[in-house]
């Protein structure tokens, strides 16, 4: 444990906290950002940072907005479940799988997704002893929602719920970290490998904004690293994280050159063969 | 001889059962199912987060670090039931320490009695760092905890 003093803002001036000024009381409640003028006060703390990943649902989603096509052989097939013996294997493509279950919800592949979501109880059951998501009887929602991309995101979004609140009942943050890296990976690879195919100006600016979510991911797996058990995969990260070099120097937004889009499809390519084991 | 042995070993269990009780007020599953209808209608849940403290003599302060992707429109719920009522939040585009940090959001301010749940939206989406004050207590072993859920607007294609 170390000890660091966390200068703490209080409020000295509140410029204006802006209550929204809707026409019902669930709306005025919501209050819309103005900048504070603070103090610091001094705290001691002796506590790590905490992390909040995005779900993969929305990765894909914004990645669809910005082109991704459907190719389907590029995601990882449900055969190879029963390849995955460690924990940490289970859980790293417990993530490679939401991640590609959302890639098909996204592209109204419902077969697939629902193939997907057994495969994601199989692998639940593995890692937990338990089925996570097991009484939400999401199977029956996803078929009879064929064809409604926007109700099966709904369902997607439910199936991240269950999985955040049994992590956060159970306290087991670290598990969350692995599979959210699995999920990040995957999409990653969804991307570069759609990229590569059909060259696409926005979905380059979308692969290249998630320097931002890799210098969390490299962080939250660092905090989770304490018996070394994770050091291969912080590697890795690691090495991935090169490609996004002056994300933080510029305050223009970021983006890869074609040679360093070239590299991270390469080494992202390379680190999810190794993940799914093709 | 017996019963006396007993009664002593019930009674030393009782002490150190009372001694050492860690009273936690952390029900999550009320906590976020009541955050998840502050995301209705407009809003898709993207992520959650449940955060557990022991109150001490001392102020204690956590963070959490939210990664936001550019462009896009965010809620994010509160919900501080069984929290002490001088337990602060701020939301900031700094981390703690930073000599540049500004917050964009202050729970202390807009605090009402009898008001667990509180929403916010920024302006701009990018990295925020939420900061946890948790105030003193005489009572140190009581742990409690604060659920935050984020919401990102969905846009269909």
């Amino acid at each position: 444990m170390y000890k660091s003093t966390i200068k703490i803002a209080a409020v000295l001036i509140a410029s204006s906290l802006l209550y929204a000024c809707g026409g019902n009381q669930e709306e005025e409640n919501i209050i819309t950002q103005e900048e504070v003028v603070t103090e610091e006060i001094t705290i001691e703390e002796t506590n790590e940072l905490e992390y909040v990943f995005p779900s993969p649902l929305q990765i894909a989603e914004l990645f669809k907005r910005a082109g991704l096509t459907y190719i389907g052989d590029l995601t990882n097939s449900i055969d190879n479940v029963d390849n995955y013996n460690s924990k940490q294997d289970q859980k790293l493509n417990y993530g490679i799988y939401s991640a590609d279950m959302a890639y098909c919800i996204m592209n109204n592949q419902t077969q697939e997704s629902i193939n997907y979501l057994s495969t994601l109880k199989k692998l639940s059951e593995k890692i937990w002893m338990t089925d996570v998501m097991g009484a939400m009887g999401l199977s029956q929602r996803l078929e009879a929602n064929v064809g409604n991309e926007d109700s099966l995101t709904y369902i997607m979004a439910d199936l991240q719920m269950q999985m955040d609140d049994y992590l956060d009942e159970n306290e087991m943050g670290a598990a969350g970290s692995i599979i959210f890296a699995g999920a990040w990976i995957e999409t990653m690879y969804l991307g570069v490998k759609v990229n590569e195919n059909e060259g696409n100006e926005k979905l380059i600016n979308r692969l290249s904004e998630q320097a931002i979510i890799l210098e969390s991911l490299i962080g939250s797996i660092k905090q989770n690293n304490n018996d070394n058990q994770l050091s291969d995969l912080l590697t890795d990260l690691e090495s991935i994280n090169k490609h996004f070099t002056g994300f933080n120097d510029s305050e223009e937004q970021f983006r890869l050159s074609a040679e360093a889009i070239h590299n991270l499809n390469n080494d992202i390519t390379a680190l999810r063969t190794k993940i799914v084991g093709e | 001889m017996k019963k006396g042995t007993i009664f002593l070993l019930l009674a030393v269990i009782g002490f150190v059962g009372v001694a050492f009780q860690t009273t936690e007020l952390c029900n999550v599953k009320l906590l976020k199912s009541e955050l998840k209808k502050e995301l209705n209608p407009d809003y898709k849940y993207d992520a959650s987060n449940v955060t557990r403290f022991t109150y001490s003599s001392k102020f204690q302060g956590k963070e959490i670090e939210v990664p936001l992707f550019d462009g896009q429109k965010y809620r994010f719920a509160f919900n501080i039931n069984g929290a002490d009522k001088n337990f602060q939040i701020y939301i900031s585009y700094e981390k703690a320490g930073d000599k540049n940090r500004k917050n964009i959001f202050a729970l202390k301010d807009i605090r009402k009695e009898g008001q667990d749940i509180y929403v916010f939206e920024p302006k701009d989406s990018k990295k925020v760092y939420i900061t946890y004050i948790i105030p003193p207590s005489v009572e140190s072993t009581n742990s409690s905890c604060v659920a935050f859920i984020l919401g990102y607007q969905f846009n269909s294609f």
